[in-house]
Parts: structure tokens; sequence; C-alpha cells
């Protein structure tokens, strides 16, 4: 029988790349504290007639000053996926609801070196399951302007991916992925930040999904982003309001637009409420065909029947409440809810017969800053 | 289109509007931890977009050589 | 032709307006209340070495900066050296709720509006400026760190030996 790989943080999941300091275009630089967070992240899935998927996250964090000019920055962090596999209309054996497990262990670890008006970052992340084996390095340096009101980015990053399914039909192969990033950030007034910036990425190697039946994608990728930020504060100290749009677009034929809002709202004795809401929108990759499975597909032609490449929308709603306890403990606790449907997709219609996918999140977290 | 939003979008940040260039004195808000573009908390952001790439096709924007996944 | 190359080269030459308050130049006439709302006139202090030091209560590298300064304070004062903190907090309380944590035992100053911000044209929160007995600036530090600890003294010590004018 064939085990069925829950689409999900099966594997997980793009482990995160460093994010740009461009970002800090008017703050104090470099760090002055060093930092330590856990946090437990919960995810589980619904979808009509289907079994319950679930992923467990705990996470550690460490951001030590190191010297008076640099930081190490480390990420450790073990995902396991449990649960049914989600009945996908593409997935032969979905609906037999085979259980899954996966494991897979992520660290991540950086360090800066900060000069007056300028940061260099070496990084490199490592990350392992059964079936799936990542290692990436990367570099990104920032300008500042003289009065700091400027800040430019450049990044690059590289790595290199194997996959080895446990069904044996993908043996060792592998997939390597060089991106670049170049951004700038922009303090506007007293209380506006801006940040635009765009990412280049080119793959090559194996994308077929190993679980699915009759699952052939092309042999490379080119992808393109382009990230707009804005972030807004009140007079209130700590109450902000932050707008993040991207638009995604790659050489499979997707166009995707996400847009992110978030409000930082603090009262009663430094408490913060922070209710956000994000939209998502896709067209569907040139090569996924509307099940049944295998209506449109051509033997040596490109052909996937993924849930992932098809044409959607989706909306995540969140609230996070943020408690302080003395002057270096803050605790968080957050609840996600996202839902994923064929029809919400914008500027065109979503893939038809998609069974709509739910999923639930809960986020508990704590912060020792020293 | 794209190429057409990216240049807009780069022109403004650029460019910017800001005829008062904001002085070291004025950056009290500015210095808040909650305007990092990266929202503060790495741990909270990467969740986020785990969740998110596992189920939708699109990434990227926030950073470079992250490590690779087994999500397609 | 030659003309308008040379007004534009003047024009990249040519500091900005309120460009740096360099070293040599004498420290701008400033009278600002002081914690207990008494005026304070910088140019009253002449005769001593000042370290003149603008900050704000948001400012992460104010909370290394101000315990050094106390320390300062502490072992200098005797020999001749004022500390002169100028505070450019818009609001006084959080100005106020910083000193409770970092207590400060020199001259404090307020400047809630920030009018010494472009007279000594500061380029970056702190700055602090070290002044001869003459009342000129010796030198000029944007930011704190931990290596203008050593540097700061040493041009203090400097100032310190100096003749009296």
């Amino acid at each position: 029988m064939q085990l069925t790989r829950p689409p999900l943080l099966a594997a997980a999941l793009a482990l995160p790349g460093i994010v740009l300091p461009a970002s800090e275009a008017g703050a104090e630089r470099p760090p002055g504290a060093g930092e330590v967070g856990l946090r437990y992240s919960h995810y589980q899935e619904y979808q009509p007639g289907a079994e319950r998927i679930e992923v467990v996250l705990p996470a550690l964090f460490v951001l030590v000053p190191v010297a008076e000019d640099w930081t190490i920055q480390g990420q450790l962090a073990l995902d396991s996926v449990s649960g049914a596999s989600p009945l996908y209309h593409d997935t032969l054996s979905g609906a037999s609801g085979i259980g899954v497990d996966d494991v897979r262990r992520s660290l991540d670890v950086d360090a800066t070196r900060y000069f007056d008006r300028a940061s260099l970052a070496f990084g490199a992340s490592v990350s392992r399951e059964d079936d799936y084996d990542s290692d990436a390095v990367r570099a990104v340096a920032t300008f500042d302007s003289a009065d700091r009101n400027r800040t430019i980015t450049v990044g690059v990053g590289y790595s290199d991916d194997t996959i080895d399914s446990v069904n044996g039909v993908a043996e060792h192969e592998a997939r390597n992925t060089t991106d670049a990033q170049v951004g700038v950030a922009r303090v506007l007034t007293s209380r506006d930040v801006a940040q635009a910036s765009v990412t280049f990425a080119h793959g090559s190697g194996y994308y077929d999904d190993p679980y699915k039946v009759l699952d052939r994608r092309p042999g490379s990728r080119d992808e393109r982003a382009l990230s707009l930020r804005w972030n807004h504060a009140y007079d209130t100290p700590g109450e902000v309001l932050r707008v993040a749009y991207r638009l995604f677009d790659d050489s499979w034929g997707i166009t995707a637009h996400s847009v992110d809002l978030a409000w930082r709202h603090p009262f009663a004795n430094d408490f913060v409420v922070e209710p956000s809401l994000r939209y998502h929108s896709q067209s569907a990759a040139d090569f996924y065909f509307d099940p049944p499975v295998g209506t449109g597909f051509v033997p040596g032609e490109p052909y996937s029947a993924d849930a992932r490449l098809s044409a959607f929308g989706a909306v995540t709603a969140a609230i996070k409440l943020e408690v302080p306890f003395g002057s270096r403990w803050r605790s968080d606790f957050k609840l996600s809810f996202y839902r994923q449907k064929s029809a919400w997709r914008a500027f065109g219609d979503g893939s038809p017969d998609l069974l709509p996918v739910s999923a639930r999140t809960f986020e508990i977290g704590l912060t020792y800053e020293y | 289109m794209t190429r057409a939003l990216a240049t807009l979008a780069i022109a403004i940040v650029l460019a910017g509007c800001a005829a008062q260039p904001v002085q070291p004195w004025e950056k009290r808000l500015l210095a808040q931890r909650a305007m990092r573009m990266d929202g503060g908390n790495a741990l909270e952001r990467d969740f986020a977009r785990q969740v998110e790439t596992s189920r939708e096709a699109a990434r990227g924007g926030e950073g470079v050589g992250g490590g690779g996944c087994g999500c397609n | 032709m030659p003309v308008r190359v040379l007004l534009l080269a003047l024009l990249l030459v040519v500091p900005p307006p309120g460009a740096a308050l360099d070293p040599g130049s004498p420290l701008p006439a400033v009278t600002l209340p002081g914690r207990d709302g008494e005026p304070v006139a910088l140019g009253a202090l002449r005769g001593k070495v000042l370290l003149v030091d603008f900050w704000a209560s948001w400012c992460a590298p104010c909370r290394e900066s101000f315990p050094w300064f106390a320390q300062l304070h502490e072992e200098l004062a005797s020999r001749g050296l004022q500390v002169v903190a100028i505070s450019l907090d818009q609001d006084r309380a959080e100005a106020e709720r910083f000193l409770t944590t970092f207590p400060a035992p020199f001259t404090l100053l307020f400047d809630p509006d920030a009018k010494t911000g472009p007279l000594f044209a500061l380029p970056a929160m702190p700055t602090s400026f070290v002044v001869g007995r003459d009342g000129m600036v010796r030198t000029r530090h944007a930011g704190f760190r931990e290596r203008d600890r050593a540097t700061l003294r040493a041009e203090i010590e400097a100032a310190l030996a100096e003749p009296a004018p």
C-alpha cells in the first residue's frame, strides 16, 4: 500500500531564511541585548470527510551579542506530523486514511558583524527528515545612508536538497536552489517605515511528489517575488499597524498575491492584543489538471493534480495576546484560523472540484531579554 | 505588469515622499521593537511562513537561502 | 558652462545647513531648564571640561552610557569635569522613568522641543561632545559603543590636563 504523505508540514517546509535586516532603517543597531525565545506551536487541519492531520512544533531561538560588533543567532526546531493523510482528490490511497508519522529536525545559525553604517551576515541551515535532507548557506549585507533613513540590503543564498522517498520512488534525487534578494527600506516620517524588495530564485532538479501517482513536474523552477511592507506607529507606544503585500510569479505559470494586515494594540499595563488578517490568491500551474486524476495526462509531459498547485484563495484570521511579566519576560498566546477555497480566488476562477481545507493553529511563546 | 509594479514600488521607496528627512532625535516611535519589519518574533514568523508554504505555491520576499522542504 | 560646473561642484562641496558641529567650534550658547526647572546656561560652565551628552529614554545605547557617565562623574568631577546630559524626550515623564532605572548624579537639562538637535547638528542618538575649559568643542562621538569609553576617557583626561585659559 502506498504511504500518502500529508502535504502539510510533512516535510518541513521552507525553513526560514534570515529576514532582511534591511527592515531596520531608523532603528538602533546592533541589538544591544541578548534574547532567548521558546515557542510551542500546534497545527490541526480538517477536510470534509477526512481525518485530521496534526503538527506539533517546539522551537528554540537564541540571540547572543558577542564582543561589541557581533551577534550570533541560532534556531532549533523539531516538527512532528501525525494523523491521517487528508482526503485529497489526487491521492489514490487518501480515502483509506493511512496514518503518517514524520519528524523533522532543523538548525539555523547566523553570525552578523556590525559596522558603523553597514552589516554583514553569514548563515547556514541544516534540516533532516526521513525522506528529505536540506543544507543551505546564505550571506546578507546591509548599507545605511548617512542619516540612517535608508537601508539597502543585498542577499544571496544556496540550498542543496536530497530526496529519498520512503516508498522508493525517489532515490537520492537532488534539487539545488540559488536565490538572491535586493531590498530598500526607508524612513518616510517619524512614524512610518516602508520597505520594498525583490527576490529571484532559480532551482533545478527533482520537483515531483514521489507520493502521488502521475506526478511529474518540470526539472527546474524560476521564481520572482516582489514584497512591499509598510509599518505605521501611533502615538501610544507599542501601537503599530503593519501592512504587507507580496506579488509572486514563477516559470510554472503560477501568479500569486498575498496581503497581510496586523494591528498591534497595547492596553492595561503593557498587555498587547494583536488581531491580524491575511488574504492569499493564486492561479494554477500550467501543468495542473482538474480532477478526476489522470485527466489531461500525456506521457512525457508535466502533470500534477496537487491541490497546492491549483487556483484558489485563502484567508487567515488570527488573534494574539501578549502578556509581559517583569521587565525582561514576555509571553504570548496566538490562535489562528486558516481556510482555503476555490471560490475565493481573486482575478479569475478557482479550480473546480477542490475540497476546502481548514486549519487551526495554537501557539504559546516565551521570550527573555537580557 | 509585474515589472511595472516592481519598478513603481522601488521608485516610491527610493525617492520617497519625505521632503523633510527624519532627524535622529525624532525616531522615538521608529526605535520600537514593534516597528521592525520582521515583527520582532522570529519563531512566530517562521511558523506562519511554514504553514503558508506547506499549503500554497508561492513563497519568498523575506530572506534568502532558507533550507529546503519536502513540500514541493 | 565652466561656471555651471563650478556651481555644481560647490553645491557638492558646501555643507548643507545644519552641518556637523566640528571640533574647534565654540559650544553654541544654550540655556535650558534643569531637573528642578531652574535654567542653566551652558556658557556659564566655562572653565570646566564638559562632557555634553544628548540622549533620550528610547535610545538603546543610552542604557549603556548612563552608568558609565555616573562612574566618570564620581572619578573626575573633583578635577574639573562636568557631565551635562541633555534629554530630548518630548515627554518628561518618559525621561524621568529612565532616570529611575539609570540614576544620574550629574547635571541634567531638558529640551523637550529638541531645539538643540539642529543647533548641534546631532548625527545620531546619543551624541556626545567633549568641550575644553575654553568653551571650544574638542571631539564629537556619534552613538555609544564599548570602544568609545577608552577614547572618551583619554580625550577628557587630555582636556583636563590643559591649563585653564
